[in-house]
């Protein structure tokens, strides 16, 4: 009996002295001399930056294949890249100048064919579908001689800018050569600071710098690593363990941590997506929020203030009671946040003729924005308070997609938007035929149809604030914060300055 | 023997067939994939285009009637989001996957079988209850909530372990261990449960009136007899791991099967799906096959029927 | 039924009874209201390692009282794994004994049907569901006890093709007893050591699916509070406040083992052939 006991038990301690011997001996691999190494939240599906909107692909794609133009954070100028400027010759012609002697990295020469051919490839909606949006103004590219293009479009466009930096020059033979954007996107050819050396699929990215780059190759960065890691948490402690230089999109409850760890920072940049929760009031979605004073004390009852201190420590924006940020065209100054008073929302909700409130569907997703069930389940207990009970539906985020797109998001939905930098861009999204708005008021179509092929800046900010005015007046969504993107850095990497919709660019960054 | 092998792959054939309809209709309840490839503010237009290239506009049954055609011939269509064949992404990411399924198999079989033994034997003594507390609380703990404790003390706070990704051996640590933790669970239950009902039966009381040493009468006829239900349990379980392969991959980023599904899932990459459940489901079937023909042969009392 | 009487079984029982209690009546245990918010005193350490007076196992990352919420979700916690199991249990075993005693046809579509079933990821089933229906108790029940019965299947159809041709039940059918009744009594005992020991491991799987559909965004609507729910959410502030995910964690697993160890004094138990001897 006692044989058997010992022979039991030295097995098990022998198992156990195995697994030991795996673990201690192995250190975490550390970042390298000369490596960039980056964690994000997934792997591209493909580097052709036209491909679609996604900017972690398109921050990708982009340090293999540049565009034209590209739009700096905090401004709204077009900083030249493959173009050395360009010029408006009337209200819808442009002439677009190209920089001289460069060359793809497989020898084809970067010329006017080769931006016309990227043009053609960029309207062609079967193509590239999800720029539908922005390549519907233009008409045609036309050749002009080797280095001057001319661009042709169907309107007046105030956001010209925009269009301009998201065209993305591949090389004609090479694209005809691999079949499209399919071919292309695995082995992208460009212009770019670096090349493509090796990509395993969710796993492991690796590039070169392209030894014969034309511009100013980034310093001290002779390779990029991208790894995807999905966990928001993983990613922050994968960086905290010394793994990566950058991880994109460290949740909040990781920032401290990263920020008290020596060599080790947060960047909090404010995001250009705007949360709100819509207030339908279309024709044939009957509920209470088609008065007025209903949407009003709604707004007077959710108390943003404590959420953004409170839920994301101070890591998001006030609002300010519109939906336009202060450094856009159009930000009203004369307009706040409804301040937080439930007195005032339970007044206004008697006199509307809910003394008792009513209940009401509250929609929101789980798992598609930074902490959006814990936002959703704050705002219903505030909303709970005045009388307004929500019943909640928590949607999974491509069910949420859907329903949001297919206008079934209503009467209240938790939403996230954050469109191109432009106030048509924004604005358009809440006229009262637009695909997924809730928002009925023919007085804002019209505002928003004069802003949208208006040139004037001075008259664009005179139109847009008085339609920031009539939002916020009439309530139409309960206004609830910007976002804010949390960036954990290492010491070692310098100039990472990344856009309000997640882009950045390799221009200007270096490392010690 | 080959007799029975084969009608039993015979028999696979319709419920694999019946797999390949079911998810296809539950893939297409699942929503449009058109909402989740193209950007939100995308035009009316492009959102056609795109429904008519991956032939989503057409009558349900007709995309059904052009599927399984080409489902038949072993083509499950390309993937909406990588324009390349279902089957190729598949084999791309199995690899990591069967490393990681052998890693999991190893550990959940060489803590759990001797652990369930051993807690069979000295039944309701201190130890056996320790065991099955352990047991209980493998179970208890979700996979992912493992997965990241694990993540926290390895690798933040020992610094011993990466956190995740693929590599060596090192980088398969961690993930096998949260995947194996509730497999060893269940296997030292299963096994101390059949333990059990073996050490009562007459043969084993004969083993011992025949004065055999009791190390031979445990290891021989005990836990010989007792390894074939469990057997089966393993086979079984792979249902119930694709799941915890699922979150594992997720939570360590390890570049497998279960992290391609679930992202195909959640894109609603129709083909994608479709490649993987349907091979998950062959898998499935086979191992069941293969642990039949194992008990056989460990135990000649089952017939070939 | 000295079984019961052991110190184990004892402390089992009370742990099973105090989540019954807490499922059938929160309010008389629960010191606050579950969805009472405040943001200003999120995340806050249980009172007896210096947290805030009141809140004895502290405060979730909206303030809410985490002990209040353990209890109130045992609620949804134990009815989705227990009415899921009862579900696939009857389903499984009146299908494993129709299936085992007709054999021929209907055994062999059973067959079909059982693999398809076990093969078939239940995530995706449950994303499918969900997405079409939206996510509620209600679903999460009947799609997880859908799901579930193959495995109670096999158990009952093997157990009654092992005694279906044994000559005492031929005999039975002989003089004219009814088999069913026969096979019944037979296999009684056996099936149910199986299915009590398979029955209590499908409970903890059950929990264990709710929770990892939380983790994935599937899991049920707030404010309804599950032990899975608040793990997935709390394990998001893990580093900061372990209290919001570890508490609940304590409880998922306090109560798996409770239930285990029922089943296993349960099993020897019914069992008669244990009774009176410790089974060496």
């Amino acid at each position: 009996m006692t044989i058997i006991r010992r022979t039991f038990l030295s097995g098990l301690m022998s198992v156990s002295l195995l697994a030991s011997q795996f673990v201690g001996v192995v250190p975490a691999s550390a970042t390298e001399e000369g490596v960039l190494s980056i964690a994000q939240g997934f792997d591209p599906v493909s580097l052709w930056p036209n491909y679609s909107t996604t900017q972690e692909q398109i921050n990708v794609g982009s340090l293999i294949v540049e565009p034209l133009f590209w739009v700096p954070p905090d401004s709204d100028e077009a900083q030249p890249i493959l173009a050395e400027g360009y010029e408006l010759v009337d209200d819808k012609t442009v002439r677009i100048s190209l920089r001289k002697n460069i060359q793809f990295t497989n020898g084809e020469p970067f010329n006017a064919d080769a931006v016309v051919h990227s043009f053609d490839i960029f309207t062609d909606i079967k193509t590239t579908p999800a720029y539908g949006r922005y390549s519907v103004v233009i008409d045609r590219a036309e050749k002009v001689d080797d280095h001057t293009v001319m661009l042709y479009l169907n309107q007046r466009y105030p956001a010209l800018n925009l269009v301009l930096s998201q065209v993305f020059i591949v090389p004609p033979a090479y694209w005809q050569e691999v079949g499209g954007p399919d071919g292309f996107g695995s082995k992208p050819i460009g212009t770019g600071p670096f090349k493509l050396a090796d990509w395993v699929r969710d796993s492991e990215l690796v590039m070169e710098a392209n030894p014969d780059y034309w511009g100013q190759a980034p310093e001290g960065i002779e390779r990029v690593v991208l790894r995807p890691i999905p966990d928001d948490m993983v990613r922050a402690s994968a960086l905290m363990a010394g793994e990566f230089d950058i991880a994109t999109n460290v949740p909040i409850a990781a920032s401290a941590q990263i920020g008290g760890q020596s060599g080790l920072e947060v960047l909090s940049i404010p995001s250009y997506r705007i949360f709100t929760v819509s207030l339908s009031n279309l024709p044939g979605q009957e509920s209470p929020l088609h008065d007025v004073r209903v949407r009003q004390a709604i707004n007077y009852a959710v108390d943003k203030e404590g959420i953004i201190k409170g839920l994301f420590q101070g890591q998001a924006r006030s609002l300010n009671g519109q939906l336009l940020r202060k450094e856009q065209v159009g930000f009203n100054p004369d307009i706040s946040d409804y301040p937080y008073d439930p007195e005032k929302a339970k007044a206004l909700l008697a006199e509307a003729g809910y003394p008792d409130g009513f209940d009401i569907t509250f929609k929101f997703p789980t798992g598609r924005y930074a902490q959006d069930r814990e936002v959703a389940e704050a705002v219903a207990g505030m909303l709970g308070a005045v009388g307004v009970r929500t019943q909640m539906v928590s949607l999974e985020p491509g069910e949420f997609l859907r329903q949001l797109s297919g206008r079934e998001l209503q009467p209240m939905g938790y939403v996230g938007l954050a469109p191109a930098d432009d106030p048509d861009l924004q604005l358009s999204q809440y006229r009262s035929d637009w695909r997924y708005s809730y928002v009925n008021n023919p007085e804002l179509d019209t505002l928003i149809d004069a802003g949208g092929s208006e040139l004037d800046r001075a008259k664009r900010q005179e139109i847009y604030s008085k339609a920031m005015r009539i939002m916020h007046d009439q309530a139409h969504v309960l206004f609830l914060y910007q976002g804010v993107d949390l960036y954990g850095v290492s010491e070692r990497v310098d100039g990472f300055a990344p856009r309000g919709d997640q882009r950045w660019v390799i221009y200007g960054m270096s490392l010690n | 023997m080959v007799d029975y092998v084969l009608r039993r792959l015979l028999y696979t054939i319709p419920s694999l067939l019946g797999i390949v309809v079911v998810c296809f209709f539950l893939t297409r309840l699942s929503g449009d994939p058109t909402d989740l490839f193209l950007p939100i503010d995308a035009s009316e237009e492009a959102r056609d285009a795109f429904r008519v290239q991956y032939g989503l506009d057409k009558p349900l049954m007709e995309q059904f009637v052009a599927f399984f055609y080409k489902a038949l011939q072993g083509d499950f269509g390309n993937s909406l989001r990588f324009g390349e064949p279902a089957i190729s992404l598949l084999a791309e990411r199995l690899g990591a996957t069967i490393q990681l399924a052998l890693a999991t198999l190893f550990i959940a079989v060489g803590v759990g079988i001797p652990a369930g033994i051993v807690s069979a034997y000295y039944r309701n003594s201190l130890l056996d209850v320790a065991v099955r507390s352990l047991a209980a609380f493998g179970q208890a703990v979700p996979t992912f909530y493992w997965g990241v404790l694990c993540i926290l003390i390895f690798s933040v706070w020992l610094k011993w372990l990466p956190t995740g990704g693929s590599g060596g051996l090192v980088h398969l640590i961690l993930p096998a261990t949260t995947l194996a933790s509730t497999l060893v669970a269940l296997l030292a239950r299963v096994m101390r449960s059949t333990m059990l009902d073996v050490m009562r039966q007459d043969f084993v009381r004969t083993a011992r009136a025949k004065g055999l040493g009791e190390f031979t009468v445990v290891m021989r006829h005990v836990a010989r007899n007792a390894f074939i239900p469990v057997l089966t349990v393993i086979a079984l379980q792979f249902g119930v791991l694709m799941g915890g392969v699922i979150v594992t991959e997720t939570v360590f980023s390890w570049p497998g099967v279960g992290r391609l599904v679930i992202q195909a899932i959640y894109a609603r990459d129709y083909p994608v799906v479709q490649a993987v459940v349907f091979f998950f489901a062959l898998i499935f079937v086979l191992s069941n096959l293969l642990a039949d023909i194992l008990s056989a042969v460990l135990d000649p009392r089952v017939r070939y029927k | 039924m000295r079984h019961l009487r052991s110190p184990v079984a004892v402390t089992s029982l009370i742990v099973v009874g105090l989540a019954l209690l807490a499922t059938l009546a929160p309010g008389l245990l629960a010191p606050h209201d579950p969805a009472e918010q405040s943001l200003l005193a999120r995340l806050a350490p249980p009172s007896f390692l210096g947290g805030p007076e009141g809140h004895f196992l502290g405060t979730d990352q909206l303030g809410r009282d985490i002990l209040s919420r353990i209890i109130y979700g045992a609620r949804a916690t134990l009815l989705i794994s227990i009415a899921a199991v009862v579900i696939s249990c009857s389903i499984g075993t009146t299908v494993g004994l129709v299936a085992g005693y007709n054999g021929g046809r209907t055994d062999a579509l059973v067959l079909r049907l059982i693999d398809m079933q076990l093969a078939f990821p239940v995530i995706l089933l449950v994303i499918a569901v969900v997405a079409v229906v939206g996510s509620s108790v209600l679903t999460l029940i009947v799609v997880l006890g859908v799901s579930g019965w193959p495995q109670f299947a096999r158990i009952v159809r093997a157990a009654v093709i092992s005694v279906r041709e044994m000559e005492y039940v031929e005999a039975a059918r002989a003089i004219g007893a009814p088999a069913m009744r026969v096979i019944f009594r037979h296999i009684g005992p056996n099936v149910l050591s199986a299915t009590i020991v398979f029955a209590t491991y499908e409970l903890s799987r059950m929990i264990l699916i709710e929770a990892t559909l939380s983790f994935l965004g599937l899991g049920i609507q707030p404010p309804t509070p599950t032990w899975g729910g608040m793990i997935s959410e709390g394990q998001k502030y893990i580093s900061l406040a372990w209290a919001a995910s570890v508490f609940p964690g304590i409880a998922i697993a306090s109560t798996i083992l409770a239930i285990n160890m029922i089943g296993d004094v349960l099993r020897d138990a019914l069992d008669p052939r244990l009774s009176g001897e410790d089974g060496r």
